[in-house]
């Protein structure tokens, strides 16, 4: 091959603003040609020093603090912080508590799902799809608003339990709002099932084997969409070990694998919701235990977040505030799958591949 | 007092080869958690398998280093740059080096500045102290976070 024949090599800023990116991040993208041969991400464009904030605060002041690393998925913050200050102070939750912990997670699943589902509907120009999923997810917030009071940051969780309760005359309200979202979701399934612009456009971009899936330690739907039947809910934590679930894998570990793992999630998801009112219905007891403001030693804790395994390390000194709250995201443990799915991807390729595994750089940078 | 169960101590000079142990038993790698305390650090390495979960602890001096763990765990180098870049932890032999930079943390007035020096000179340059620099300036004014609209300008006398 002469040099003029030879691919040209060019250097790429994809972001930090980007149309498909809802949050920023740099990737720097090396071409030849259409095709990426490297790509390094950058961060820092939302970093906000949460975790060092947090050895400053008492540890009920960090909760909400925490709670606010992410606004999609803030329930599984706030439940994997007070399950890792539970630890520490060994205190049990109790099974109301837990049980009402599990129905708001499992309903922020659902949300962020559908969320996803949304703008990847929009990122391979299918707007309708994007409509139509925030359509039916608007539903889900107005069963948040019905149960917690708020649309997003639900605040619905405390240091040993839960500061709000979901009274047995508002659970017809609730099923009755379950089934409406899963009417929507049931009319949205053609569209994502058997939709040959959604297969052609997710199908073979950005694939992950599964042993690279394993080497890279990568997460949640990323993981079980390359085979992996990784999934922390079945460490039976909190309300778990009573409604245990089981792991959604697809194996083509393409961005139309990783679509059908979330898709499939939220059917178990209304499962575990419609169940764990089941539990709730006529249930009495203690919404939360005591936790006492001054705490000894190190507990780590792990929830599995609608992106993937959330992990909590925590280390007090015996003050009114942690040493170190350690966080690490979900995104944070995927972020390698782009390096290594991006090289030989067209750049046409890349806000899909990049999309596919639901990035969140606000929980990333923290 | 709880602590971490399945947490042995070990010393930077055998990290590699308990992490390369851990490896090969299948052992993923979750992520690291640096401890910065007065005139030490604390790093763990956490690994899962299965639903178990276990640690390995390396207790440094403040100045002390550890190897990077990113030729065994691919994925390990964004928290090992992460480390470097927020608690200070001298991490050796990266697998991928940001040389500080995995986080932009300043955007001076000519640009991105690419090392503390470079940072401090951009500074100086443009006549700032380094809190200056983070204050946004709207037609030649400062607007501090306490401020909701852009102050009126001194020229123009006092307002109310």
């Amino acid at each position: 091959m002469t040099d003029a024949l030879a691919p040209t090599r060019t250097v790429v800023p994809f972001g930090p603003q980007h149309p498909v990116l809802a949050e920023p991040i740099q990737i720097e993208l090396t071409l030849a040609d259409e095709v990426v041969v490297d790509a390094v991400p950058g961060l820092g464009y939302v970093h906000r020093g949460i975790e060092a904030e947090t050895e400053r605060r008492p540890y009920d002041e960090d909760l909400p603090l925490l709670e606010r690393v992410c606004g999609i998925c803030s329930v599984a913050h706030a439940v994997a912080y007070a399950q890792a200050v539970e630890a520490l102070a060994d205190v049990e939750v109790p099974r109301r508590a837990r049980l009402l912990r599990l129905f708001w997670f499992e309903l922020t699943r659902i949300h962020s799902h559908l969320l996803w589902l949304g703008l990847a509907g929009d990122a391979i120009g299918f707007e309708a799809l994007f409509q139509s999923c925030w359509r039916v997810r608007e539903n889900v917030l107005d069963l948040f608003t019905m149960t917690a009071g708020n649309r997003v940051i639900l605040g619905v969780t405390a240091l040993g339990g839960v500061r709000r309760d979901i009274p047995d005359g508002l659970i017809p309200q609730i099923r009755a709002g379950l089934d409406v979202v899963e009417l929507g979701i049931g009319q949205l399934a053609p569209f994502v099932l058997r939709n040959e612009a959604v297969a052609r456009r997710l199908a073979g971009v950005g694939v992950v084997s599964e042993p690279a899936a394993r080497e890279l330690g990568l997460v949640g739907p990323t993981v079980r969409a390359s085979g992996v039947a990784s999934d922390v809910r079945t460490s039976r934590y909190g309300a778990y070990d009573e409604l245990p679930v089981e792991p959604i894998v697809e194996t083509a570990g393409d961005a139309l694998a990783r679509t059908l793992v979330r898709w499939r999630e939220v059917g178990e998801s209304l499962r575990l919701c419609r169940e764990s009112l089941d539990r709730l219905a006529g249930l009495r007891g203690p919404l939360r235990t005591r936790v006492p403001p001054v705490l000894y030693g190190e507990a780590t804790s792990r929830v599995e977040a609608p992106r993937g395994e959330l992990f909590y390390y925590i280390a007090a000194d015996g003050e009114a505030h942690p040493t170190r709250v350690r966080v690490r995201t979900p995104t944070f443990a995927n972020l390698p799958a782009v390096i290594h799915m991006l090289p030989g991807t067209q750049m046409a390729g890349v806000p899909v591949a990049l999309l596919s595994i639901d990035p969140c750089l606000s929980c990333t940078e923290r | 007092m709880p602590m971490l169960a399945d947490c042995p101590t070990v010393g930077p000079d055998a990290l590699l080869t308990e992490v390369g142990a851990l490896h090969d038993e299948g052992w993923r790698f979750v992520t690291a958690s640096c401890v910065p305390r007065p005139g030490r650090r604390t790093v763990l390495y956490h690994f899962e398998r299965g639903e178990t979960i276990r640690h390995l602890r390396v207790e440094l001096p403040a100045d002390g280093s550890v190897p990077s763990i990113g030729g065994i765990y691919a994925g390990a180098f964004l928290v090992e740059n992460e480390m470097i870049e927020l608690q200070g932890l001298a991490v050796s032999d990266l697998a991928v080096d940001y040389g500080g930079r995995l986080y932009r943390d300043f955007d001076g007035p000519e640009g991105w500045a690419h090392d503390a020096d470079e940072a401090i000179s951009v500074i100086e340059a443009a006549g700032l102290g380094r809190l200056d620099a983070c204050v946004p300036v709207v037609d030649g004014r400062e607007v501090r976070p306490s401020t909701t609209r852009v102050p009126p300008d001194p020229s123009e006398g006092s307002v109310r």
